[in-house]
């Protein structure tokens, strides 16, 4: 489904991938774990397109198409879906309006008929509830004077309403209470099917004990430099990132 | 006037075989300006002709130019034929013999302020005794300063000494017809400081503790030039926390920095002068035109506490040129009594991806008017420039007066500029919390408004800074109750 | 500098309503008079610095007051089906009775065309004039000059006027140079309560000339709700005030919405006399084009526990340009004021320029005033996120400056309104925006 080919990209002049190789079959889970300023995040909002973030070598293909050229709503339509580390408040756009409209982008670009305000509310309210998030939420501004943990649900919530084929997940667990997580992890479950493949970017493992990954990829300095099962998540939590960092710098000078 | 070109001509001449620095305290033109008292003053200082020249066509200028009128200030007009334009500094025998002569109040506020000894008596006026040998410690600095090849020398000096850079930057920031204060200023400037910092040279030292022994008495129009060649810094220090004695009414000084290339001005001012008496008497005018020039890079940082003067009527400004260029402006004005300031800045974005901030406290007490004014402008060639501005105003006492006059105009869709302002009075219950803790009123005041300030007074150079917050303490007594 | 427009209108003056009788006469000599004297603004005047009058200038404008120009069908169809209520209409300035509604009026009401209302009643007579200031800029005397056509609105002590009063100056756009130079004057006594709608529209492209201006006074304990909508089209100059003075706990809330217009001026005048007078103030303007809209605001704080708050908004796509000069002063005795101003703009276009002007004059300590300005582009964290959310590049830019001004829009308490701004607001932008 998505295949990421010795990808070099920069933020701003910085250059923080280093060469990335990533295979990621539809059904499966993969977490990317590391330590901070590993560039876990910039390769999340490298794959949904962001301005700043510019590729500089490599390739990436979302089923068998090239990404980089497409514009991140057509990734969008495509199927990508960014849930991000930091959901941004937009004052004055209501959470319906918002979901409609892109809810009906989507089917016009895959050719299925949009949705009117009617068939829109009902599924939008039932997904509401599948994240537990109160209905009043989904009349207020986008995220404005959302909690950490509201965000986050926020951010679920769309996820159920798009229906991606890719899920990428940018540290949607970093912050939250215990129910908050379970709510997280709750929603990803109950995606989760053989078309479907995530993406976990995540600095811990808590998350990956609701959330069942079957490959677990450590990212240190821009590179991948240990992929593994879960086990490899749980070592890492026992032994911490200096381990690996360690074991590298000795195999380096091997 | 009743001397004749040829009279003073001779009387010039005669000077010139005396040499320079000698004092001359006969040296005073009657009052009037024309042409002939330019040439005077140029051929006293023995300027070359092209300095004669401009400031010949600075008069005429001004001569142009009508009085400013839109300041929120108001004075009596000015007689510019009244006064004096050319005075030659004081020899010591004209000068009060020791401390004992001077106003025991100043003296108060002196010990309150921490000045030490000598410089007090150099403050106050009075003629510095042998032991404490000025000359000697300058001489020290100057050494220090010549080794890492940095010119500070007077104005007057660097038009002999230094002709070329004099020529090249005087006038290319503040050009002659700039204003009327600022043409009157080009016209018959009296002295200042020149300083120019090398390619990649960081000025050993603040420049302030030189100036405050050497450059008093640099008279009414004073002009200052400060040139950091690429990759350099320096900061500078003008004026002092303690009162300065001055019998000149009107000060219109000029002052331009240049920073070329990556470098870096850190331009601080501390002015007292005499504010008038309680019902506004006397008190000097401060009409001070003061703006830098920013290329590729480099920086140039104001920052001010202008807590003397019957009226101020200053506008620090950036004009951010090169790219990447930042600016930054940070004041504190505080108006007592009968006080009138009119002050701010100007933030000019020329340049791609350039910076400005502004943060400026007013704090008005007694029956003062204070007064920001500033404008922040984006061109529109000028991507990505960024401006923040916060302006609070602190009113103490009912019969005083805040205002905040902004201007912003933007030309490029790019720019994101904000503009904060708020006017308050001091926290009733912040008061009542801290007398109920002990303090007495004066000093829980002042401890308010010190707090008010805090962000500017960081930015001044440490020593400073303490001798700010003991001069607002001393600027408000009695302005509460 | 010779100016076309001034000598034209200096000259058919002698020719405007001539003997009707009535005892504006002496008044619109007196305006010609401080006219001759004062002429029009310039950009050295403090006030327009950033508002250049030179094209108004070379204009040649002609007082018109004709109306049988534009079928009825065509005048209603610019009507707000959803807003009934009294209604005056004027096109070129001149009042159509039938298309005009102002029967079954409650007691203590009276609306009608300013000459017949005016001189009918002393006590309005008086008013009329008095909210306008002493020195105020060249079109009021000009407005002056020309004083007898407009609306007058009395609304008697304790009266509360559920209904909407409309106001329409339709512009015909068929004569070039057509000059529009209504008074209006709203007088509310104590405890009175109205509603009211000014609305500019234009229809034909020919050049128009719209220098209104309006009086307000509001009675101890009266409220207005005012609204301003401005759409007049881009071959129109539109110069116009409100004047408003409030006495004790009198509250308005006025919006002004500008849409259309080649050249805008609009300068508001709240004057709290009295104490406990509360004032909000929201403001909207959208510019493409050529565009040049210039908002004036004043609120004098003259008397204790007054409160104003303002909000301007501003949207300027292609080479527009929006002024906004908001001045807020807290005059000696006005203690525990609150006044808060802010004004926000969304630069959309390399071209388009905005001047902001904040100020604050205050006079007295005991007070809370604030005010903010900011010029800015749409946030890009916001269009990537919508983006990423399938939501292509334009709708994303419209949805975001929609949003921007739904915060002024979501302050106006009629639906009706509400929904035609938004409706305006969407196609401007989605002409606009690319």
């Amino acid at each position: 489904m998505l295949s990421i080919k010795n990808l070099y990209a920069n933020v701003g002049d910085k250059p923080i991938l280093k060469g990335i190789t990533l295979q990621v079959k539809a059904g499966e889970v993969h977490a990317i774990m590391g330590p901070n300023g590993s560039g876990k995040s910039t390769l999340a909002n490298v794959l949904a397109g962001r301005d700043d973030y510019r590729v500089t070598a490599g390739e990436i293909t979302f089923n068998g198409k090239d990404l980089l050229p497409l514009a991140p709503e057509v990734r969008a339509c495509e199927g990508i879906f960014l849930a991000f580390q930091y959901p941004v408040e937009i004052p004055g756009v209501s959470n319906v309006n918002m979901l409609k409209a892109s809810v009906n982008a989507i089917r016009r670009y895959r050719g299925d008929k949009e949705l009117d305000a009617i068939d829109f509310l009902a599924l939008i309210k039932d997904k509401a509830r599948t994240v537990e998030m109160k209905q009043e939420f989904l009349y207020r501004s986008v995220n404005e004077g959302f909690s950490g943990g509201e965000k986050k649900r926020n951010e679920i919530l769309q996820m159920a309403m798009l229906e991606p084929r890719l899920g990428i997940l940018d540290e949607t667990d970093s912050g939250l209470d215990i129910d908050a997580l379970r709510v997280v992890a709750g929603g990803v479950n109950a995606l989760r099917n053989p078309d479907r493949a995530f993406v976990l970017v995540t600095h811990y493992q808590r998350l990956l004990d609701y959330i069942q990954p079957d490959f677990v990829h450590v990212l240190a300095d821009g590179r991948i430099i240990r992929s593994g099962d879960k086990s490899l998540a749980l070592e890492l939590e026992d032994k911490g990132y200096g381990w690996i960092e360690q074991e590298r710098s000795v195999e380096a000078r091997i | 006037m009743g001397t004749s070109a040829e009279e003073i001509n001779g009387l010039v001449g005669r000077e010139y075989k005396e040499g320079f620095v000698t004092d001359i305290a006969s040296d005073t033109l009657p009052p009037g300006l024309d042409e002939t008292v330019i040439e005077t003053i140029s051929a006293h200082k023995q300027e070359p002709q092209w300095m004669l020249d401009r400031r010949l066509e600075a008069y005429h200028n001004w001569q142009q130019m009508t009085l400013p009128e839109w300041a929120h200030v108001d004075y009596k007009p000015i007689d510019f034929q009244e006064i004096s334009y050319f005075s030659a500094p004081k020899s010591s025998k004209d000068k009060l013999q020791s401390l004992d002569e001077v106003d025991p109040k100043l003296l108060e506020t002196y010990k309150k302020l921490g000045i030490p000894l000598e410089e007090q008596k150099m403050l106050a006026g009075v003629a510095v005794d042998a032991v404490f040998d000025s000359v000697s410690v300058a001489t020290t600095f100057k050494q220090t300063l010549f080794d890492a090849g940095v010119i500070f020398c007077p104005m007057s000096e660097a038009l002999r000494e230094h002709p070329e850079l004099v020529q090249r930057y005087l006038g290319s920031v503040v050009p002659s017809g700039d204003n009327f204060y600022a043409a009157l200023n080009s016209a018959v400037f009296s002295d200042g400081s020149f300083v120019y910092v090398p390619k990649g040279v960081r000025c050993p030292m603040e420049l302030s503790t030189y100036f405050r022994i050497n450059a008093s008495n640099t008279g009414q129009f004073e002009r200052t030039l400060i040139v950091a060649d690429e990759g350099s810094y320096v900061s500078y220090l003008e004026g002092c926390s303690a009162p300065q004695r001055d019998e000149n009414q009107l000060h219109a000084a000029v002052v331009e920095l240049v920073a070329l290339k990556g470098a870096e001005i850190k331009y601080s001012t501390v002015q007292n002068w005499y504010p008038g008496d309680e019902e506004g008497r006397g008190g000097i005018y401060n009409f001070v035109t003061k703006r830098g020039i920013c290329h590729e890079a480099a920086k140039i940082s104001w920052t001010q506490v202008e807590t003397g003067s019957a009226i101020t009527w200053k506008y620090p400004s950036v004009v951010l040129q090169g790219d990447r260029s930042v600016g930054e402006f940070y004041s504190v004005a505080l108006t007592n009594n009968l006080q009138q300031a009119d002050t701010g800045t100007k933030m000019i974005h020329i340049g791609s991806n350039t910076r400005s901030t502004i943060i400026s406290k007013g704090i008005s007490a007694g029956r003062a008017q204070n007064t920001y004014r500033g404008q922040v402008k984006v061109l529109a060639k000028a991507q990505n420039t960024r401006n923040y501005s916060q302006c609070d105003s602190l009113l103490l006492g009912d019969r005083c007066g805040a205002h905040t006059f902004p201007y912003i105009e933007v030309q490029n869709p790019t720019a994101q500029v904000e503009h904060e302002a708020t006017t308050s009075r001091i926290g009733e219950d912040q008061l009542f919390y801290l007398r109920q803790r002990g303090l007495a009123e004066e000093d829980a005041v002042s401890l308010i408004v010190n707090g008010f300030c805090k962000e500017v007074f960081k930015e001044l150079p440490m020593e400073f800074a303490v001798e700010a917050q003991a001069l607002l303490g001393i600027s408000l007594e009695g302005a509460v109750g | 500098m010779s100016s076309p427009a001034l000598d034209s209108l200096l000259a058919a003056q002698p020719n405007w309503i001539a003997g009707d009788g009535s005892d504006l006469a002496a008044r619109r000599s007196a305006g010609l008079e401080q006219l001759r004297l004062q002429g029009l603004p310039t950009l050295r005047d403090e006030d327009w610095r950033y508002t250049s009058l030179k094209i108004l200038e070379k204009q040649r404008l002609q007082p018109i007051h004709q109306s049988d120009v534009v079928s009825n069908e065509t005048l209603e169809s610019t009507f707000l089906s959803d807003l009934s209520g009294p209604r005056l209409v004027f096109v070129d300035g001149c009042l159509v009775p039938e298309l005009s509604a102002t029967q079954n009026l409650p007691d203590g009401v009276r609306i009608g065309e300013l000459t017949d209302t005016v001189t009918a009643d002393v006590s309005l007579c008086a008013a009329l004039g008095s909210c306008l200031p002493a020195q105020g800029h060249g079109f009021i005397p000009l407005n002056e000059a020309y004083l007898g056509k407009g609306a007058c609105i009395h609304i008697g002590r304790n009266v509360h006027l559920e209904q909407p009063v409309q106001l329409y100056y339709i512009n015909s756009g068929t004569v070039a140079g057509a000059a529009v130079l209504p008074r209006n004057l709203l007088v509310l006594e104590e405890g009175a309560e109205a509603v009211v709608l000014e609305r500019y529209i234009g229809l034909g492209d020919a050049v128009s000339f719209t220098d209104v201006q309006t009086e307000v006074c509001l009675g101890a304990n009266a409220g207005l709700q005012h609204y301003l909508l401005q759409e007049e089209t881009q071959a129109a100059f539109h110069i116009g005030g409100l004047y408003v003075r409030q006495y004790q706990d009198s509250r308005l809330v006025s919006h002004v919405i500008h849409l259309g217009g080649r050249l805008v001026r609009r300068d508001l005048d709240v004057r709290l006399c009295g104490t406990g007078a509360t004032c909000e103030l929201n403001g909207l303007y959208v510019g493409t084009g050529r565009q040049h809209i210039d908002n004036h605001t004043v609120v004098h704080h003259e008397q204790p526990q007054g409160t104003s708050k303002q909000l301007y908004k501003g949207m300027l796509d292609d080479r527009s340009r929006a002024v906004f000069h908001g001045r807020v002063v807290v005059s000696e005795g006005a203690s525990k004021t609150d006044a808060q101003q802010n004004n926000r703009n969304l630069l959309l276009s390399k071209f388009a320029e905005v001047d902001s002007k904040p100020q604050l004059e205050i006079y007295n300590d005991d007070v809370k005033c604030s005010h903010g300005a900011a010029v800015g582009q749409l946030d890009t964290d916001a269009l990537f996120y919508l983006r990423s959310r399938a939501i292509d590049k334009a709708l994303a830019r419209r949805i975001l400056t929609v949003a921007f001004a739904r915060e002024v829009v979501e302050k106006i308490p009629l639906p009706a309104l509400r929904k035609h701004i938004t409706e305006q607001l969407e196609s401007s932008l989605l002409r606009g925006l690319h």
